[in-house]
């Protein structure tokens, strides 16, 4: 009687927890456009990494970047992760954002 | 405290035992062959020469000084040969891309080259003696190769040199903030 009571109440906090929409798994869209900061022209043919914490079960996603810069992650949880733009081995740029507050990020880079 | 330390110390204690038992055995002529007399075995060989045999007891002198003795022949090469447990690491990978390799590497951190190369020790584990080195740049894997322990302490590898080109771009690079990494 105790184990099917207990089992129901795990059930029902399972359900529970499944159908609650929380903040953490509200999923948005995040863009972001990598350019030149003198011109403001695009740059194609980055990769753009957006790595979550790593206690998080989100996965790493990857991304390049389109002939005027633009990027997408399409249907990203909501919270912290770590953008990383990279030109084959080369970190280019590394930024922390927050998808609850910011989905659309501008990079701008510098010629050397 | 190595547990081998505690084997070694049984064996040495073991081959001690044994010699002084057989010594004071001999000494006493306590260990008889010839249960009617109660005496050592007496051999007659040719041309009228005998002698009075207590082998047992010359046995366990023998033998007792093998665990002795093998020791302290074995325990300078305590940290040559450390001690290996093995584990397996285990993990599911969710990708889009398949296959994924997936390798673990025996430092606990990554080696920075240095003008000189790199110096990276690995244990050597017998009937797994090949090691899989990577040149990675920013994680990219740059080259690999593979190479085998010899009885050498040194495992010589050769890389070509890596042309890696300098992007015309830069920006800024934040700090990985601690629960990325």
């Amino acid at each position: 009687m105790i184990r099917l009571s207990s089992r129901v109440a795990m059930a029902a906090f399972l359900a529970g927890s499944l159908l609650r929409p929380t903040a953490a798994q509200q999923l948005n869209d995040l863009d972001g456009r990598v350019f030149e900061a003198v011109s403001n022209r695009g740059i194609e043919n980055l990769e753009v990494k957006l790595t979550p914490p790593t206690n998080s079960d989100v996965p790493v996603r990857f991304a390049s970047t389109d002939q005027n810069g633009q990027f997408r992650f399409a249907q990203v949880r909501q919270g912290r992760y770590l953008v990383e733009v990279s030109q084959g081995p080369t970190l280019l740029y590394r930024a922390e954002i927050d998808t609850g507050t910011q989905n659309h990020i501008k990079i701008p880079l510098q010629k050397r | 405290m190595d547990p081998r330390l505690v084997l070694f110390f049984l064996s040495t204690l073991a081959g001690f035992v044994m010699i002084a038992g057989g010594m004071w055995l001999i000494y006493k002529e306590k260990i008889y062959i010839d249960s009617e007399s109660n005496k050592p075995i007496e051999v007659k060989i040719p041309g009228g020469f005998s002698f009075s045999s207590n082998y047992p007891a010359l046995a366990l002198f023998a033998l007792g000084f093998f665990p002795l003795v093998y020791p302290f022949h074995e325990l300078p090469l305590l940290t040559k040969y450390t001690l290996v447990r093995n584990v397996k690491i285990k993990g599911a990978v969710q990708s889009d891309a398949y296959p994924v390799i997936a390798y673990a590497a025996g430092t606990p951190y990554p080696v920075e080259t240095t003008e000189e190369g790199f110096n990276i020790a690995v244990p050597v584990i017998k009937g797994d003696e090949e090691y899989r080195v990577l040149l990675i740049v920013n994680e990219h894997v740059l080259a690999s190769k593979t190479v085998s322990a010899t009885a050498s302490d040194e495992i010589k590898v050769e890389f070509k040199p890596l042309a890696i080109p300098t992007s015309q771009y830069k920006g800024e690079i934040a700090a990985v903030p601690a629960d990325f990494k």
